[in-house]
């Protein structure tokens, strides 16, 4: 019998009809095989099957997912195979263990051979594993593999044979075999013993593995009748699961009966399979900027649909997919009202706050003087021993203070506290486990500690796993693991089933769960919502350097594996998923499938290319008044812009220009004449630019459910780096991370000191490295042995660990573009229109890159202002490059600004001149004009003022503040400064002095008001009874606005003389508030974080995306020592640093302007912003010189040119400092409205150290030229 | 109609631990609630019966036999002698490990099923099912759960009252063999057992 049915059809039923009828008509059970696709199938299969029996008894019913059958036959037969294994240890029975114990096993071959060639550490064992797992399920003999190999020109092939022949003859020797090695050994299995089935029923025969298929080929011939169901157009588990179609009309040579089709569905496949965008009517598609934004959606809808009663919605109605099934999402969805079940998504086991304290005390109890970290201590007296909260503080206290004078051990701190019966209790179990195994101490504290109640079942179903973990390394390696190790081992357990088997079934709860895991569990729902449909984890390419899950199936017929079959083949993959989640959705007309995206990830991140645009809205839906209109009148300077039909074309723009909006109107304009939206890729220098540009096209295109691609040039080389798996062609892994500046920073010192160079040059190593690696010629020749040698071993590090860092994104895009040809067509292909904005600001590199992308189409725009190039110093920016572009094409200047009143227009002019009289290449000489009527008439906007003293310049300004706020009360002010250092005097002066309301848009993660609540709660809860941090606290969240201010609470603490948290201090919010914080405790610091970002910002719009970067940040930390003191002590370290972690917080100016407070920032950062009045204090000489005579040069910037291939004499090297200094002065004196005030003092404290200073030219050149 | 809820299958071992207590048997059968115990004791007792099963099956044991210490060959060249073994050996009319799967109706409640696994049985001239210990033997074996479950099911799965069960211990020189006894309300016992449930 064959059956072709979709996953709604009544094909099941059929089979279990057929099953039963075979059984009651007294055929044997045991000729009867049948085989479903899981262990929930397997259940409802039975329970069906043994409602339709009318037999009394029956020998068994043997229904099997294939690895159950598997297991069965290698334990029925196990002497057939120890019988071939050539050594003498035989076994009773094998170890047919879990994954874990492979995995050690196949580390410690790898260990064992040279692996040449690919030379990630850290990603071998997970490639090797892949490429295993592939040859096993699609059963391939080692021709095909060496076939393969030769197809995709593999070059590690006999390495990897020779790594898996090794492991596989460990496994021998061990007698373990996990479900893969069974599968694997399987056809000797059948090859050599007797069938004994007639009848084999299958159900989901579309998703199974060839090494099924070749079974049931193999015992085809005994068989008397097979019963298949299948899905014609299923087969989802396709490529990553070793799923392949089947022809079931030839296998058995008959017609299939046909049930229900659905045309719609049918219609989905085949049209997303040519990328046809489909319709599916009772489906909302939104689209938003932050991920934030698209769950809010998602929880309030989700809300409202249960809150309706007409709608008599169950949760279980309501399900979520999405391939980023994460603990941001997680935590956000707290907020639904109503159980969340997730059916996907792995979890550490050491995450567990139990299972993490249990180790901690295994670890305790195998190595006795082991430091335990005070903070996880009180969460173990508190959470497992149950011990009073303010005595678990105490005795921490106690610990940390005695541990560290007198060097007490943990047991011989407690033993002061046996009075107390759980903590003596404690005490004897611990002495009376240690010399127990591994597994019987956590047995016996598990026992102790975890009571059998339904409350527990979860974490005991976890504890249990962890068991069954520790008992096969006991059983298979004889304790020959040392417990130690064994606990390491145990803390990187990840599951990745979840739930697990077994676990706490929550009836009625909304579903989150990953497309293949809903599927699977074929989960009907009423209302569907597909989260991160840009995101490009929907479509599954399952490629990485060592194995390519396509090539490996065992129908790929190609001779070759082309960029193009990739695509197909993720296409029908993708079609297939999308297929099933709408057959599932379709349970009855009333349902509605939400089909929702952002542009950013949680982290921050562009999403690119993912399922959204498969989707088109239905007509009737796209309403016509939420296209708001984009009109823009031109000025006769802009207006050749908007004439733009093609080609090369240069738009130098004067600040204040009005660049942005012009652009804007540019894409708009393509937009509008149907360049499809997909081909238009616009760069800017600044992630916030990129940013802002796609919250302006949002707001006027509401309807645009896909965006342009807008990002910094360093988000298109990822794309590049990432799409279609382009990065396993330079052998880098799925996974690969770049590499965070502290990281970077990190990796460096550590090699410099292992060869023994002076720390203190790290940094400028670092500077080094980088500058070395941004040329276009790189010759190693000139570099001098030491730094060569710390080069090649800071690459070498990077390749082993799976990393790149910021430099190596464009290299790496560039050559796999200059290698690779179909890539490099493909993108070329793509990229129809390219804009580039800040184009003075581009390096080299960056422009090559460009240069090759727009090859094809030719037309590329390029924005900039070279006036205001301000990072060539420091950066790698070739302005020349940008003049040279303005030269050669068509190039539209845009001369006009509305933004400054007049006399500073004519200061800035004057400046352009003055700079050109100093240094040629200081400017491009443009004489910016002002736009009739527009600008403010005003002839003495520019004011200079100069004092004696540095205070009275901060008290001027500060009273000059207050005077604005008073006559303009809604004006923007900023104060510019030269550097970081400077912006947080200044904010620390005002804040001391004055009432004055302000932001510093410094880059130093203590300016972002979410981390600057984390880390004083943190503080807090790594020492709780210290009441300084009570203090910090309550001081910071009341400068954040969270908490009335109220000096009265500083007074209360100070005359404490007990810890504030435990007394009784009811009276005060901050004190129940920093109880709860404590009562997280034993959660990973991150997750503290999140949980603090969210107790305070979740209402605040501007500030709530900040939240999961900020915990990020923490994690990040977290994971380099796992220690809650080492990430509290490092995160203050940084605090007040540039923010380096390579993790963007979103300051408040991209979010809502706040216009009633003062902005402080430097002059670097005011760069594209604007603001009535402008104070730029400080400009004394050397602080911003403008005269090649006050430049000097540092050691250092020496040091960097003279790596490179071609350096820069001393004079050119000062000269480009000089320009800039105008260039930057020239950018801060054009952020003024109305008034811009100059001022410098006399005298400045620098370095401690009171020093005479002198005005800088800006105030006397004028005077001078008159 | 009384409704079991959440299981509806039953083992002698379940049985064993309802008929003690109904609380430990939900947590353990129905929420599957309990920590893994320490198998590496019973490994011994599994492992015996997995080479008495490759041994009866005839699987060609002499290479794990030879990997055994002198003791445990000894041991299991005592076991090969015994007279339960030597019959098993020899005759072709058996099955090793059994399983069973017996569907039972009572009037007025839910249908429930009894399951398990023979570890042998010789169905020449008459159905005999061994049971191997490696522990003692059970002391009360007429009343013993494991004899009523295995009785009534082997009398249900080959259709006949010709049945016996017969306990061997592995370790002494001893067993018992109970003849299944039709007037023997097994049914009846057990019924009693799950009514526990209700």
């Amino acid at each position: 019998m064959l059956i072709n049915g979709n996953l709604k059809s009544n094909k099941t039923d059929i089979l279990i009809d057929s099953y039963a009828k075979l059984l009651n008509s007294g055929i044997n059970a045991d000729e009867i095989l049948v085989i479903v696709q899981n262990s929930k199938k397997k259940n409802e299969f039975i329970k069906k099957t043994k409602e339709k029996l009318n037999i009394e008894a029956l020998t068994n019913l043997n229904v099997y997912t294939f690895f159950a059958l598997v297991y069965n036959k290698i334990s029925e037969n196990w002497p057939l195979i120890e019988n071939q294994i050539k050594d003498e240890n035989a076994k009773i029975s094998p170890n047919l263990s879990g994954l874990e114990v492979s995995q050690y096993i196949f580390k410690n071959a790898i260990d064992e051979i040279q692996f040449k060639g690919y030379n990630s550490k850290v990603n071998l064992l997970h490639q090797l594993l892949r490429r295993y797992s592939l040859c096993v399920l699609n059963a391939l003999t080692p021709e095909e593999i060496k076939e393969k190999s030769k197809i995709l020109l593999d070059p590690f092939y006999s390495d990897i044979k020779n790594a898996l022949n090794l492991y596989k003859k460990k496994t021998l020797d061990f007698r373990a075999f996990d479900y893969l090695r069974q599968t694997d050994i399987f056809k000797f299995i059948y090859e050599n013993t007797k069938n004994s089935y007639k009848y084999v029923i299958l159900d989901d025969a579309d998703e199974i593995t060839p090494a099924l298929f070749q079974y049931l080929n193999h015992i085809k011939k005994d068989i008397k009748e097979f019963f298949i169901a299948y899905d014609e157009y299923g087969c989802t588990r396709k490529g990553f699961l070793g799923a392949l179609e089947f022809d079931f009309e030839r296998f058995l040579n008959e017609k299939p009966i046909i049930l229900n089709k659905n045309n719609k569905a049918d219609e989905i496949f085949r049209s997303i399979k040519i990328q046809n965008p489909v319709i599916i009517e009772n489906s909302t598609i939104e689209s938003f900027i932050r991920a934030d934004e698209m769950v809010d959606y998602t929880i309030e809808k989700i809300n409202s649909l249960l809150l309706n009663s007409e709608n008599k919605l169950s949760p279980s109605d309501i399900s979520i997919i999405t391939p980023n099934i994460n603990d941001y999402l997680k935590i956000q969805l707290e907020k639904i009202n109503a159980p969340v079940k997730y059916l996907s998504g792995s979890e550490k086991l050491a995450q567990n706050p139990i299972i993490n304290s249990f180790l901690e005390i295994l670890k305790l109890i195998n190595n006795k003087n082991l430091r335990i970290s005070p903070y996880l201590l009180r969460g173990i007296l508190a959470k497992l021993l149950n011990i009073d909260f303010n005595l678990t503080l105490k005795i921490a206290d106690d610990y940390e203070i005695n541990s560290e004078l007198s060097g007490d051990n943990i047991f011989k701190c407690l033993e002061k506290y046996t009075e107390y019966k759980k903590i003596e209790e404690f005490l004897v179990l611990t002495e009376n486990i240690k010399d127990l195994k591994l597994s019987e101490q956590l047995y016996f504290l598990s026992e102790k500690y975890i009571p059998l109640t339904l409350e527990n079942k979860n974490i005991i179903f976890k504890i249990n796993q962890l068991l069954k973990q520790i008992r096969d390394f006991e059983a298979i390696f004889n304790n020959n693991v040392k417990k130690q190790d064994l606990i390491v081992q145990l803390e990187n357990t990840i599951i990745s089933e979840n739930p697990l088997t077994g676990e706490v079934e929550q009836e009625n709860a909304v579903i989150v769960s990953t497309a293949q895991k809903l599927i699977d569990n074929s989960i009907n729902s009423k209302y569907t919502f597909l989260l991160d449909t840009t995101s490009s984890n929907w479509i599954k390419q399952d490629i990485g350097p060592l194995y390519n899950a396509w090539v490996f199936q065992k129908s790929w017929q190609k001779k070759s594996f082309e960029l193009d079959d990739n695509i197909r083949c993720a296409l029908d993959k993708t079609a297939r998923i999308l297929r099933k989640i709408y057959l599932l959705n379709s349970v009855s007309d009333k349902g509605k499938i939400y089909i929702l995206s952002s542009v950013y990830d949680f982290l921050g991140v562009e999403n690119f290319k993912g399922i959204n645009h498969f989707f088109k809205k239905p007509e009737n839906i796209i309403k016509p008044e939420e296209e708001k209109e984009f009109k823009i009148i031109p000025r006769p300077d802009q207006a050749p812009v908007l004439e733009y039909k093609g080609g090369k074309m240069a738009v130098n723009a004067v600040a204040g220009a009005g660049k942005t909006t012009i652009m804007l109107a540019l894409i708009l304009k393509l937009l509008e004449n149907k360049v499809p939206v997909q081909n238009i890729f616009v760069l800017t220098f600044m992630d916030s630019a990129a940013r802002n540009f796609k919250e302006r096209i949002k707001s006027v295109c509401k309807n645009l459910v896909e965006l342009p691609h807008i990002s910094t040039i360093h988000g298109l080389a990822l794309r590049i780096l990432k799409e279609n798996n382009n990065h396993t062609k330079l052998n880098l892994d799925v996974d690969f991370e770049i590499l965070d500046e502290i990281k970077r920073s990190a990796i460096i010192k550590e090699i410099i000191s292992n060869f023994g160079l002076d720390l203190s040059k790290s940094e400028l190593y670092e500077r080094g490295i980088s500058a070395y690696k941004n040329q276009k010629n790189q010759n190693p020749d000139k570099l001098s042995p030491a730094f060569k040698r710390i080069y090649q071993t800071y690459k070498t590090t990077l390749i082993s660990n799976n990393l790149i860092d910021y430099d190596d994104l464009l290299s790496y895009s560039l050559s796999l573009l200059k290698m690779n040809e179909e890539i490099r067509k493909y993108y070329q292909n793509l990229m129809q229109f390219i804009i580039e904005d800040e184009a003075q600001d581009s390096s080299e590199i960056q422009q090559e890159l460009i240069k090759i992308l727009s090859a094809k189409h030719n037309n590329l725009i390029r924005c900039g202002d070279v006036n205001q190039a301000i990072t060539t110093t420091f950066s790698n920016a070739d302005v020349e490059g940008f003049k040279k572009f303005i030269e050669e094409n068509l190039n539209i200047n845009m001369n006009y600004s509305n933004r400054n009143a007049t006399g500073i227009i004519d200061f800035a002019n004057s400046l352009i001149k003055y700079g050109g009289t100093v240094s040629r290449s200081a400017f491009l000489p443009v004489e910016t004009k002002p736009v009739e009527g527009k600008n403010i008439i005003d002839k003495n906007s520019t004011l200079h003022f100069t004092f004696e003293e540095e205070n009275e310049e901060k008290e001027f300004i500060i009273n000059s503040i207050k005077k604005i706020k008073e006559d303009d009360q809604n004006s923007s002010i900023a104060i510019l400064l030269r550097s970081n250092r400077s912006v947080s005097n200044w904010g620390e002066f005002i804040s001391e002095f004055s009432a004055l309301k302000f932001t510093t848009n410094s880059d130093t993660l203590n300016a972002n008001p979410v981390f600057r609540a984390v880390l004083a709660v943190l503080n807090f809860i790594n020492n709780p009874l210290n009441n300084k941090n009570v203090e910090n606290c309550a001081r910071t969240l009341m400068e954040l606005g969270y908490y009335k201010t109220d000096f009265e609470i500083f007074d209360f603490i100070n005359k404490l003389n007990t810890p504030f948290i435990l007394g009784n201090n009811e009276y005060f919010a901050i004190f129940w508030d920093l109880k709860y914080f404590l009562s997280l405790w034993n959660l990973p610091a991150y997750e503290i974080a999140y949980k603090t970002g969210e107790f305070y910002f979740s209402k605040n719009n501007s500030q709530k995306a900040n939240i999961p970067l900020v915990s990020a940040i923490v994690s990040k930390i977290f994971d380099r020592q796992k220690s809650f003191e080492y990430t509290i002590e490092r995160l203050n370290n940084l605090s007040d640093k540039i923010n380096r972690t390579g993790i963007k917080l979103i300051s408040d100016k991209e979010n809502e302007p706040d216009n009633n407070s003062i902005k402080i920032l430097t002059l670097h950062k005011s760069k594209g912003d604007e603001f009535d009045y402008v104070f730029i204090p400080e400009l004394y000489k050397d602080n911003l010189p403008l005269n090649i005579e006050n430049i000097k040069l540092k050691d250092n910037t020496k040091f960097i040119e003279s790596i490179k291939t071609y350096p820069k004499s001393e004079q050119q090297l000062k000269t480009d400092i000089l320009d800039e200094n105008f260039r930057l002065a020239y950018v801060g004196i054009t952020r003024a409205k109305k008034k811009l005030y100059l001022t410098s003092a006399k005298n400045y404290k620098i370095f401690n150290k009171k020093q005479q200073k002198e005005p800088n030219e800006l105030f006397t050149f004028e005077r001078e030229k008159n | 109609m009384f409704k079991i809820t959440k299981t509806d299958t039953f083992s002698a071992n379940s049985l064993k631990l309802l008929d003690k207590s109904a609380e430990e048997f939900k947590l353990k059968y129905e929420e599957n609630l309990y920590l893994l115990q320490d198998d590496s004791k019973a490994k011994t007792g599994q492992n015996l019966h997995s080479f008495l099963c490759f041994y009866l099956k005839n699987f060609d044991t002499s290479k794990i036999e030879n990997a055994m210490n002198e003791n445990d060959r000894e041991f299991i060249n005592k076991i090969k002698n015994l007279d339960a073994i030597k019959t098993l050996k020899s005759t072709e009319e058996k099955s090793i490990e059994q399983p069973f799967l017996i569907k039972c109706t009572p009037e007025d409640a839910h249908q429930f099923y009894l399951t398990g696994r023979f570890d042998a049985i010789s169905k020449y001239n008459k159905i005999n099912i061994y049971d191997w210990k490696t522990q003692n033997l059970p002391k009360d074996p007429e009343n013993d759960i494991q004899t009523i479950v295995y009785l009534y099911a082997a009398s249900k799965l080959y259709n006949t009252e010709n049945v016996s069960l017969e306990y061997i211990s592995l370790t002494k020189n001893e067993s018992i063999k109970i003849n299944y006894t039709p007037e023997f309300d097994y049914f009846k016992r057990i019924f009693e057992i799950i009514q526990k449930l209700y």
